[in-house]
C-alpha cells in the first residue's frame, strides 16, 4: 500500500516535472521564434526618422535656415540628388552621425506646406535603405502698421496677410509717428511737445510702456529695426518748435540698444562730424548701410561704428535687396544695382510697360534679381503720366502689379516681404480728393491705404487702412 | 549587578562582523579614492597640452569622469533611500495587503521595488528575507528580478538620462515587469520549489540576520558603508570600462555594430553582462552609446544588465541552484533580446 502511494507520488512529481520542462521548452522556443521574426523584419528596415526640428517663422525670413532630422541611428552620407523639396526650394543636405541637416538656401514661402523627401538613406555597413519624408507648414505672413485716428488714440495693429478685418490692436497711444518691432518689444515714436518726438518701448506680452530717453528737443525722422538683435538706428533732427534743444545736426544718425544701456549714441563720420543720413538699412549680417546727406553710401558695424567703409556715391538710394546682397540706387543716368560684395554696378534700365516707355522711380530688388519698381508711364489716350507698380525681370516687358483706379491716385513707399513673396505699397486712392491728417511729423492723407500684393501672381491679397508697414510673421 | 558573559559563539560573530565591516570600509575607501583620483587626474592633465597624457588617455579620463560626475548624486540618493526603507520603515508595512490570486500577487510583488529603492546588489539579501517570511521561491524571484528596474531611483536616473526619447524608459519598465512575471509564472510550475535553492541558503540568512542588529543609527552607518563599498568601486570600474570601450574600439566599428538591429542588441547585452554596472547608474553609463547604438539595444542593456551580469550571478548563486540560474539566464536573455528587437523595429 505504502509502495503504491510512493509510486503514485513519484508519478505525480514526474508528471509535474515534465510539465515544467515542457513549459520551459515552449517558452524558449516561442521566444527564439519571436527573436528570429523581428531580426528579419529589422534587417529589412532602413534608418527611421525620430524627430524633426525647423523654425517655421525664421525659415520664411532668413536664408540658410535648417530642417534638422534626427534619425534613430547614424546614417551614411546622402547625395544631393537624393533630396527633393516640394514646392521647389534650393536646399542642400549634410549628415552628422544620426543628424541629417537640410539647409534651405532661400527663404521659403509663407503659409505653405513643404514636403522634404530623402531617397535611399542607408546606415553604415547595412544594405537596407529607406525613404525619409517630412512635412511642415511655414508661418503665415503678417504686417504691423499704424492707423491714425481723426480724434483720440492712434493704433498699431498686426494683421495676417490671409486674414480679414483690421487685425489685432497691439498698442494704442496718441500721435503715433513710427512703430517697429524689435525682439518682442514694440518701439514707438509719437508726438511730443513743440514738434518733438517721444520714444517708447512697449513690451509685447505685458503691454508695459517705458520711455526711452532722447536728446532734448529732437524729432525722430526714422526708426530702423535690425533683423536680429536689440540695437536700433534712429534718424534724429532738431524740432523746429522746440525750446531748449540740445545741439544736434539735422538728420543725425544714432544707435540705441534697447536691450542694453538704452543710451542714444549719435554717430560721427570719418571727419569726426555728426553722421547725417537720408536713409539707413540693416543687412542680414547685422551691418548698417547708410545713405548720408552728402550722398555717399557707407557701411558700418553697429558694434564698432567709428569704422566707416564708403561703398559708393548716389543722389538717391531706394533700399537693400531682401538678401542684403545688393543696393538699389539711382544717379543722373538712371537706376543702379550695386553688389555690396564685389562693388560691381548694374544699370537698371526699365522695361516697356504695356508697350510704352517707362521712367523708373523707387525700385526694390528681390534676392532673385526681380525689380519691383514704381514707374511713370504715359497714358496712351490722355497723354498724362500715371504711376504704376511693376515687376520687371529685365526681359524687356514689365508686368503691372498695381495701379490706382483711373490713375487718380498715387503710390507711396514700397516694401518687399523678407522672402520676396509679397509686396506692400502705400496707396492714396485719389490725390485730388486727399485730405492730410494734419500731423506735424509724417503727415499722411486720411485715405492712406496699404495694398498687399502677391508678387508671383500679381493678385491683391489684402488692403488695410493705414501706413508704415513692417513685415512680420503670424 | 548583572554580569554580561561572552560565549565563544557571540565572540566569533562579533569578530566576523568586524572583519565584514573592515572589508566594506576598505572597499568604500578605495571607491572614493578612485573617484577623487580620476577627477584630480582630469583636472591636472587637461591643461598640459601636448606635454601631457596622450590623446587617447585624455579622452578615457574625460569620458570616465563625466560618467562619474553625472551619476554620483543619484548613487548617493539611492543609498539614502535604501537606508531609509531598510532601517526606518517597518518591515511588515509592505507585506500587509497582497492579492491571493497568484498572478495578481506576483504582479504586486514585482512592484515592491517602488518601496525598496535599492539596486540589484541590495536586493539579494532582501529576496532571501522575503522567502524567510513565508513567500514562495518564485515570488522571491519576481521581486529579485523586478525590483532593480521598477524602483524610483532607477526610474529617476533613466528619465534623467533619456527622458521619454525612443520609448527607452517605458520599454525598460514594461520589460522589467514582464520578465519578472513570466519567470515567476514559469517557476511557479516547478514541482519542487525548494530544489531551486542552494543548500547554503539557510547559512546566508543567518549572516543576513546578524547584520540587522544594533541601534538604528548603527544600522544606518553600517548600511551606508556596505552600499558605498559595493557601488563606489563598481562606479569607478564601470566608468573606466565605458571610457575605454569608446576610446579603444574604432568609431566605425561601434557605428557598424550599433546600427545593426541584431548585433547591436547582442553587443549591448554582452557589455551589460561583463561590466556589471548597478541599475541605479547604468542609464548614465550607457548614455554616451545612445548616439551610435539603436534604441532597442539600449533597452536590452537596461533590462538585461540589472538582472543578469557577472556580479549578480555571483550574488544569486548564494541563494539559487546553478541549474535554476542557467534557466533564468536563458529566459531573461531571450526576453531582453526580443524586447530590444521589437523596440528597434517599432521605434
Amino acid at each position: 500500500m505504502a509502495r503504491a502511494a510512493e509510486h503514485g507520488r513519484q508519478l505525480r512529481e514526474e508528471r509535474e516535472r515534465r510539465r515544467f520542462g515542457r513549459a520551459f521548452a515552449w517558452l524558449v522556443g516561442g521566444l527564439v521564434m519571436l527573436a528570429a521574426i523581428f531580426t528579419v523584419l529589422g534587417a529589412l528596415q532602413g534608418p527611421k526618422l525620430e524627430q524633426a526640428q525647423v523654425d517655421a517663422e525664421r525659415v520664411t525670413q532668413q536664408s540658410g535656415q535648417q530642417l534638422r532630422l534626427f534619425m534613430n541611428q547614424p546614417v551614411d552620407a546622402i547625395d544631393a540628388s537624393a533630396l527633393t523639396v516640394e514646392p521647389s526650394a534650393v536646399a542642400s543636405v549634410s549628415v552628422q552621425g544620426d543628424l541629417v541637416v537640410v539647409q534651405f538656401d532661400e527663404r521659403l514661402r509663407h503659409g505653405t506646406e513643404y514636403t522634404v523627401r530623402l531617397e535611399g538613406v542607408g546606415a553604415p555597413s547595412r544594405p537596407s535603405t529607406s525613404t525619409i519624408e517630412h512635412r511642415f507648414t511655414t508661418a503665415g505672413a503678417s504686417l504691423l502698421y499704424v492707423d491714425r485716428a481723426e480724434s483720440g488714440d492712434d493704433e498699431v495693429l498686426r494683421a495676417a496677410v490671409d486674414g480679414a478685418g483690421r487685425g489685432e490692436v497691439v498698442h494704442r497711444a496718441p500721435g503715433i509717428q513710427h512703430a517697429v518691432p524689435v525682439e518682442g518689444v514694440l518701439v514707438v515714436a509719437r508726438d511730443g511737445e513743440g514738434g518733438t518726438s517721444v520714444l517708447e518701448s512697449v513690451d509685447a506680452r505685458s503691454g508695459r510702456t517705458e520711455t526711452l530717453r532722447l536728446p532734448a528737443g529732437v524729432r525722430v525722422d526714422r526708426v530702423i529695426a535690425p533683423g536680429a538683435g536689440t540695437t536700433i538706428a534712429l534718424v534724429l533732427s532738431p524740432a523746429s518748435g522746440a525750446t531748449g534743444a540740445e545741439s544736434l545736426a539735422p538728420r543725425t544718425l544714432a544707435l540705441l540698444d534697447i536691450g542694453g544701456d538704452r543710451q542714444v549714441r549719435p554717430l560721427a563720420d570719418l571727419d569726426g562730424e555728426p553722421l547725417t543720413a537720408l536713409g539707413a538699412w540693416f543687412l542680414p549680417d547685422g551691418a548698417l548701410v547708410v545713405h548720408t546727406v552728402d550722398e555717399t553710401l557707407v557701411r558700418l558695424d553697429p558694434a564698432a561704428p567709428e569704422a566707416l567703409l564708403p561703398v559708393g556715391a548716389y543722389p538717391t538710394v531706394h533700399g537693400v535687396s531682401s538678401d542684403g546682397g545688393r543696393v538699389s540706387a539711382a544717379d543722373s543716368f538712371g537706376g543702379v544695382a550695386l553688389d555690396l560684395a564685389t562693388g560691381e554696378e548694374e544699370r537698371l534700365n526699365p522695361s516697356l510697360v504695356e508697350g510704352e516707355v517707362a521712367f523708373a522711380g523707387e525700385t526694390q530688388l528681390t534676392a532673385s534679381g526681380l525689380r519691383v519698381a514704381k514707374v511713370a508711364v504715359a497714358d496712351a489716350v490722355s497723354g498724362a503720366f500715371a504711376t504704376v507698380l511693376v515687376a520687371d525681370d529685365g526681359g524687356g516687358e514689365a508686368r503691372v502689379i498695381a495701379r490706382t483706379i483711373e490713375n487718380r491716385g498715387s503710390l507711396g513707399p514700397v516694401l518687399l516681404s523678407p522672402n520676396d513673396q509679397y509686396v506692400v505699397v502705400e496707396v492714396t486712392p485719389d490725390v485730388a480728393a486727399a485730405v492730410g491728417d494734419g500731423r506735424e511729423v509724417e503727415e499722411r492723407p486720411t485715405s492712406i491705404t496699404l495694398a498687399v500684393i502677391d508678387l508671383a501672381s500679381g493678385q491683391l491679397v489684402r488692403t488695410l487702412e493705414g501706413f508704415g508697414a513692417v513685415w512680420g510673421v503670424e | 549587578m548583572p554580569v554580561a558573559l561572552e560565549t565563544p559563539q557571540t565572540r566569533e560573530a562579533r569578530r566576523a562582523s568586524r572583519r565584514w565591516g573592515a572589508r566594506h570600509l576598505v572597499a568604500a575607501g578605495l571607491g572614493l579614492a578612485g573617484i577623487a583620483g580620476l577627477i584630480a587626474l582630469r583636472a591636472t592633465t587637461a591643461g598640459a597640452g601636448p606635454a601631457g597624457l596622450p590623446d587617447a588617455a585624455q579622452d578615457l579620463i574625460t569620458l570616465a569622469t563625466s560618467v562619474i560626475i553625472e551619476s554620483l548624486p543619484f548613487i548617493v540618493l539611492g543609498i539614502a533611500l535604501s537606508i531609509l526603507v531598510q532601517v526606518w520603515i517597518p518591515e511588515q508595512w509592505l507585506l500587509r495587503i497582497l492579492p491571493r490570486n497568484p498572478w495578481g500577487r506576483r504582479a504586486a510583488i514585482s512592484l515592491f521595488g517602488m518601496f525598496l529603492p535599492v539596486c540589484e546588489c541590495g536586493n539579494v539579501p532582501l529576496a532571501r528575507g522575503i522567502v524567510r517570511r513565508g513567500f514562495t521561491v518564485p515570488e522571491s524571484m519576481v521581486f529579485l528580478l523586478a525590483a532593480p528596474i521598477l524602483n524610483p531611483v532607477t526610474i529617476l536616473t533613466t528619465h534623467a538620462a533619456f527622458g521619454f526619447d525612443d520609448g527607452i524608459l517605458v520599454a525598460r519598465l514594461l520589460g522589467g515587469f514582464l520578465i519578472a512575471n513570466v519567470l515567476g509564472w514559469l517557476f511557479s510550475l516547478h514541482p519542487e520549489p525548494e530544489r531551486l535553492l542552494t543548500g547554503r541558503f539557510a547559512e546566508q540568512c543567518r549572516i543576513d540576520d546578524g547584520h540587522q542588529h544594533g541601534t538604528r543609527a548603527e544600522q544606518t552607518i553600517d548600511l551606508f558603508v556596505r552600499e558605498s563599498s559595493i557601488l563606489m568601486p563598481a562606479l569607478v570600474i564601470g566608468a573606466i570600462v565605458a571610457g575605454a570601450v569608446q576610446v579603444a574600439v574604432p568609431r566605425d566599428v561601434l557605428v557598424a555594430l550599433g546600427s545593426d538591429p541584431l548585433w547591436s542588441v547582442l553587443a549591448m547585452m554582452a557589455l551589460a553582462f561583463i561590466i556589471s554596472v548597478c541599475s541605479n547608474v547604468d542609464a548614465f553609463f550607457i548614455l554616451p552609446f545612445a548616439s551610435t547604438f539603436l534604441p532597442g539595444s539600449i533597452v536590452a542593456f537596461l533590462v538585461f544588465g540589472p538582472i543578469i551580469d557577472i556580479k549578480m550571478l555571483a550574488l544569486m548563486r548564494t541563494t539559487y541552484a546553478a541549474r535554476t540560474l542557467v534557466q533564468v539566464t536563458v529566459i531573461v536573455a531571450l526576453l531582453s533580446a526580443v524586447l530590444g528587437l521589437v523596440v528597434n523595429y517599432v521605434v
